[in-house]
């Protein structure tokens, strides 16, 4: 069993056993398998990946919204405390009730903007719409409301603003109409999937500091699905790493980025470069590609591409999840016998 | 003037497009993409460009490879002024100089075989006597770029995004040029594969003696290839030096806030509290003076009249502000 964080509360979502698949042509490929997170109010938990991890598919899940078929929740639950603190499976939801859930309890927002507003429907409009829907306020009240939400993730002239349509904003502002929407019903848990990877550097950090603000204020747990270990670090209070569908390590964020375990992380630590790094640096890449979800190697899904990997052991055997320091969680068979970090 | 070791030399250079206003939403006017832009690329050199987008970096780096037309000002490649120069007349240069795009995937054609989109250029270039010392070339050219003989009958989507990126390098390199423009040529990569594409440049920098522009928002990836580096905003460049000098000790405002504006990697560690206000400015609706100032926390009412020019205020660094009493 998972430890209680710090303050020993008990989570607003707790995901146990998650697995995903989905059909194919030629059958069944897993996505996600045997996940656990959780994520306490107010605090924020970053899902970090590369593309094909299954850290997106996870959010989708827990959100409701992957189609089934080809999707299909192959076991597992996420039990989500309500505001009552009534403890629900969210998988057991009908799509009405997460319907309900989504826009009041858990607010989303994704990389693409324009993806998620309506194109053709004025902001204030979109923005109120939430509100209607889950509020029941008149469309007076609702547009009132609207405006102040836009005035609170900093856009400029709000009243006016209201009457615009999407295209007419830049992207730094679609993504701020996206977050006001989001947290237009106050939710509890805002998932937020890679929200800044199409921004500039300098949107970026407005916007980082728009959430946390509103975080601080509203007291709201953050599900940050994001693959920059920049933003990890200036977000996360709590990291879960996902390769190719498994959660191989997760930490406190600051053990996580100082005392990475699982030979991936540090891969990921070592490939990145950092701002402080100049062309006389080398960066240690990994080596080869994602694996093929449809064909995943034997034993340890990471095995081909670490350098620690021993035979007899990594190509056999699929690590089990195991307690390296208090709360510091890695799926690695050789977890106690890697050589001690070094950044 | 241009001196021996500069291989590419931009004097004034202009980019401008005109839109109708026709377009959906579209608004009639002239886009200044690139504004005087002045500059040399040195042989051998990794010239980084960054900016943000908007910034008219692409445009910039198209706009030697004379893929869009430069409205006024001058390219000169190895001395010869190609600014003008026809069709035919560019043929020759057209083999020196490359590009490889963010994107490989939508370069390459999908029914073309990785070894067919290879064989072209050089069939156009009249490079190897025959198909047979065609084919050994684009084999060298597949261990070259870290893929196996084996990929040369494979489809573009047969690949991964980093084989693919692979492929588009071995289509650049393929003729043997002197300078490339690499256009984000990592941005669309995962982080594990970014760092073997980026050791991929490297390595071909040194082993052709290849002069590159390399286009990219992320500044950690321009440091760690560039030897100089180039800011651009709102299609000027306002700062310009050698990398370490331009990251350790910056001294214009944007670069200054655009360095700070990346988060560290270290956690809990407090962002410089610099934050640039606002977005870019409309392209069509340029501020008068230095564009920058609108969104610049040391603009002065002096920031409204002129331009600033690019002056140099030590060896190699140069800087587009006139505020000089700020850093």
């Amino acid at each position: 069993m998972r430890t209680p964080n710090m303050s020993g509360d008990s989570p607003i979502l707790d995901v146990r056993g998650l697995s995903i698949a989905f059909q194919s042509r030629r059958g069944e490929v897993a996505a996600v398998q045997d996940v656990n997170i959780t994520v306490h109010a107010g605090e924020t938990l970053a899902l970090v990946g590369e593309s094909g991890s299954g850290k997106s598919v996870t959010g989708l899940a827990i959100m409701g919204l992957i189609q089934m078929p080809p999707g299909r929740i192959v076991s597992g639950q996420a039990l989500w405390t309500g505001r009552d603190g009534k403890i629900v499976d969210l998988f057991k939801l009908s799509a009405a009730e997460h319907r309900k859930l989504r826009g009041s309890d858990i607010g989303m927002i994704f990389q693409e903007p324009m993806t998620s507003l309506n194109p053709v429907m004025r902001i204030g409009d979109q923005v109120a719409e939430a509100i209607r829907l889950h509020q029941g306020k008149s469309r007076r009240i609702a547009l009132d409301d609207a405006a102040a939400m836009l005035a609170m993730v900093g856009i400029p002239d709000p009243a006016r603003r209201l009457a615009d349509y999407p295209h007419q904003l830049s992207g730094g502002m679609r993504q701020r109409v996206m977050i006001a929407t989001a947290l237009s019903c106050r939710p509890r848990l805002l998932i937020a999937d890679e929200p800044t990877t199409a921004l500039d550097v300098t949107i970026q950090a407005q916007i980082l500091d728009l959430i946390a603000g509103l975080q601080r204020e509203l007291g709201m747990a953050v599900l940050f699905v994001t693959h920059d270990l920049g933003v990890v670090a200036s977000t996360a209070d709590r990291v879960a790493v996902m390769y190719s569908g498994k959660i191989v390590e997760d930490a406190p964020a600051k053990m996580a980025l100082e005392a990475p375990t699982h030979p991936y992380m540090r891969g990921l630590l070592r490939s990145a470069p950092r701002l402080d790094m100049d062309s006389s640096h080398t960066l240690e890449a990994i080596p080869g590609n994602m694996p093929d979800p449809r064909r995943p190697p034997s034993g340890c899904n990471f095995h081909p591409r670490c350098n620690y990997a021993k035979s007899g052991l990594c190509e056999t055997t699929d690590p089990i999840r195991q307690e390296v320091a208090p709360d510091h969680w890695v799926r690695c068979a050789r977890a106690t016998e890697l050589p001690a970090w070094t950044a | 003037m241009n001196k021996p070791d500069t291989l590419v030399e931009l004097r004034n250079l202009d980019v401008h497009f005109n839109s109708s206003g026709a377009g959906f939403g579209g608004k009639a006017g002239t886009l200044r993409a690139v504004s005087d832009v002045s500059l040399s690329i040195r042989r051998g050199e990794v010239l980084g460009l960054v900016g943000e987008s908007g910034s008219g970096k692409s445009t910039l780096g198209q706009a030697i490879l004379r893929l869009v037309k430069p409205t006024s000002g001058q390219v000169l490649f190895d001395g010869d002024d190609i600014t003008k120069m026809s069709r035919s007349e560019l043929h020759p240069y057209r083999r020196r100089m490359q590009v490889v795009f963010q994107d490989p995937y939508s370069a390459l054609d999908p029914r073309q075989t990785i070894e067919d989109a290879l064989i072209e250029p050089l069939e156009i270039h009249r490079i190897g006597a025959n198909s047979a010392v065609r084919l050994a070339r684009v084999h060298d050219l597949l261990s070259m770029v870290g893929l196996q003989h084996s990929h040369a009958r494979r489809y573009p989507h047969e690949f991964s995004g980093g084989q693919r990126q692979r492929i588009g390098i071995a289509r650049a390199v393929a003729l043997e040029p002197e300078f490339i423009v690499a256009d984000e040529p990592v941005s669309a990569l995962d982080v594990s594969i970014q760092a073997q594409i980026l050791a991929l440049l490297r390595d071909l920098r040194q082993r052709l003696k290849l002069t590159l522009l390399f286009v990219s928002h992320d500044l950690a990836v321009i440091r760690y290839l560039s030897d100089r580096v180039a800011v651009m905003y709102l299609g000027r460049i306002v700062e310009i030096a050698p990398a370490d000098a331009l990251y350790l000790n910056p001294l214009h405002p944007y670069t200054k806030a655009l360095l700070a504006a990346v988060p560290s990697r270290t956690p809990g560690a407090q962002r410089h509290k610099e934050i640039l206000l606002g977005d870019l400015p409309s392209p069509h609706a340029l501020p008068s003076g230095c564009s920058f100032r609108s969104r610049c926390p040391y603009a002065v009412s002096a920031c409204a009249t002129s331009v600033p020019p690019l002056l140099e205020v030590a060896p190699g660094h140069a800087k587009a502000c006139i505020r000089d009493d700020i850093f």
